[in-house]
């Protein structure tokens, strides 16, 4: 099968999944103009799982890229752990002092993004004095661990009511009870935050080569650092203000692009990262309000269950036991 | 000495680590079409001459001159190429695609190969005998095979210099003999500075035209045909 075949495949599923997404859900509701679950509810929802899924799946081909590790992924940098952080506070401390309500979405969303902010250049400032890119993963290995643990001791102490708040939010979802004038408010960066991706393709080609043989071919190894750790940061931390963390799609659809043209040339793999990320979310948001379920599974717990099982194929694939 | 044809100079030059300085001052040139060995035993310095040069290191003291001028980081992907010994893993790269990246410094921002591009990338994968494993992934080669490619790579950069660190220490006798006379002819025939790190004595006598000896921390030229297996005693 040619790329442009592959393209259109992809294309077609990603329709289909759209409608499916639109159609299906726990009460059977007909295509009417006026039907407010459809345009208040579903369209929506089936909308932020393209934008999340593309988006955090495109933030996970970068970050493989920058370690040229095929483990690494949007959370393994602490950057959801920042987000996490964020909201934590926004609950358990901020709400608890009374200074504002931070129940509200919105308030917890933008806590979320400089949660996330904070720990991209936490990293960008350790990054100055790093060499290898790999040391860079393992010190954002043990500032996920870090601020994990200070997540703990806020849940500790939390009253019941700001846990289950807390809990509720980690378990993910793409179903926002938003208006559109505000979900644009996230989906605009996203969307232009993948359109800066496509300006950076032959970098990102460059790295594959390893970092010496990159600078001696005139890439500034600093620079497209300092570059992607931002798009990363930026595009995890609102994906996640939006839809709560998101589990093992960074990790896992960049390899299933891959893998599908066998290619890892990144004038295609952006594209079919995109496409493949996209279709993958509103794959697990269907799975996720199958007609049947009382309400919503966690987002999270079905991501895990198609992600994981796909993370070990690639350990094994790769011979890396 | 033709002043004109000097292409690096190394001025004064000291390398190695502050506590461990690897060499005496410096002070000699590589010209214009030289094929040059870089021989010493391991750990004498060639590695660290090698990233002194390409600047992931900084000399400790003195400079390294390029046509008489201090080389920018970013003027050095039109200036040397360079081949090291590690293997590199890329999923889904053919040998075709590996050896078109050394022509990234000559495209546009999107990586976009012209008819001019293709047709040098052709050459070199014919010049180095790959057309038979042109679409083979990077990943299915040989040692040999991979090295090779690497070599097509760098040469496709189109470097008035080429630095190649232990080039043929993977390939077989057919193999090391195609890379010798690929160098050779480059070096006479485009004008080629190259300077390889090795330990062979016999691609040294028969094929360069001098060779830079690092022993007892100290750099010393040499005739190419004066090396000989006493010299690392």
């Amino acid at each position: 099968m040619t790329i442009s075949k592959k393209i259109i495949g992809l294309l077609i599923l990603l329709l289909g999944l759209s409608f499916l997404g639109v159609a299906l859900g726990s009460v059977l509701v007909s295509f009417d103009a006026d039907n407010e679950i459809i345009f208040k509810l579903r369209i929506p929802r089936t909308i932020t799982a393209i934008i999340a899924g593309a988006g955090i799946s495109v933030a996970g081909l970068l970050m493989q890229t920058l370690f040229r590790n095929p483990l690494a992924g949007p959370s393994v940098l602490g950057i959801s752990s920042g987000s996490t952080l964020g909201v934590a506070l926004g609950i358990f401390v901020i709400n608890t002092l009374g200074i504002s309500s931070f129940n509200e979405k919105f308030s917890i969303s933008l806590l979320a993004i400089l949660g996330a902010l904070a720990v991209t250049f936490l990293l960008l400032f350790v990054s100055k004095f790093l060499k290898k890119s790999n040391t860079l993963l393992i010190v954002g290995l043990m500032v996920g661990y870090f601020v994990s643990s200070v997540v703990n001791v806020f849940s500790f102490y939390g009253d019941k009511t700001n846990l289950q708040s807390f809990v509720y939010w980690g378990l993910g979802s793409f179903n926002k009870e938003i208006e559109y004038s505000t979900l644009w408010v996230y989906y605009l960066p996203i969307l232009v935050l993948m359109f800066f991706i496509f300006l950076i393709q032959k970098p990102l080609n460059l790295l594959l080569m390893g970092e010496k043989y990159a600078v001696s071919m005139g890439l500034n190894y600093k620079r497209i650092r300092l570059i992607i750790i931002l798009i990363v940061g930026l595009l995890v931390g609102i994906i996640t203000a939006l839809c709560g963390p998101i589990a093992f799609l960074g990790i896992a659809t960049p390899h299933l692009a891959r893998n599908f043209i066998k290619k890892s040339d990144h004038r295609l793999v952006i594209p079919f990262t995109l496409l493949t990320g996209a279709s993958l979310g509103l794959i697990c948001d269907i799975i996720s309000r199958l007609p049947g379920l009382d309400g919503s599974l966690p987002l999270n717990a079905v991501t895990s269950f198609i992600g994981a099982p796909i993370v070990v194929w690639i350990i094994f694939k790769n011979k890396m036991v | 000495m033709n002043q004109e044809k000097t292409i690096i100079t190394f001025h004064n030059l000291e390398i190695g680590y502050t506590d461990n300085t690897l060499s005496n001052p410096i002070n000699l040139s590589l010209q214009e079409g030289e094929l040059v060995a870089l021989m010493g035993l391991n750990g004498t310095g060639k590695t660290t001459l090698f990233k002194t040069i390409l600047k992931e290191q900084l000399p400790l003291a003195g400079e390294i001159r390029f046509k008489g001028k201090n080389l920018a980081l970013r003027d050095l992907q039109h200036s040397i190429g360079v081949v090291y010994t590690e293997r590199t893993h890329i999923f889904g790269f053919t040998v075709r695609d590996m050896v078109a990246m050394g022509r990234m410094p000559h495209t546009n921002r999107f990586g976009k190969l012209t008819e001019k591009d293709n047709a040098i990338i052709d050459s070199y994968i014919s010049q180095l005998e790959l057309y038979k494993i042109e679409n083979k992934q990077i990943d299915n080669l040989s040692d040999g095979q991979f090295q090779k490619v690497m070599i097509a790579r760098a040469l496709a950069q189109e470097t008035p210099v080429i630095l190649l660190d232990e080039p043929t220490a993977f390939l077989d006798v057919k193999n090391k003999l195609i890379i010798y006379n690929l160098l050779k002819k480059l070096a006479k025939e485009q004008n080629k500075t190259i300077l390889v790190s090795t330990h062979h004595i016999e691609f040294c006598n028969d094929y360069c035209d001098k060779a830079l000896l690092l022993k007892d921390k100290k750099i010393v030229e040499k005739s190419a045909i004066e090396i000989k297996s006493s010299d690392f005693d």
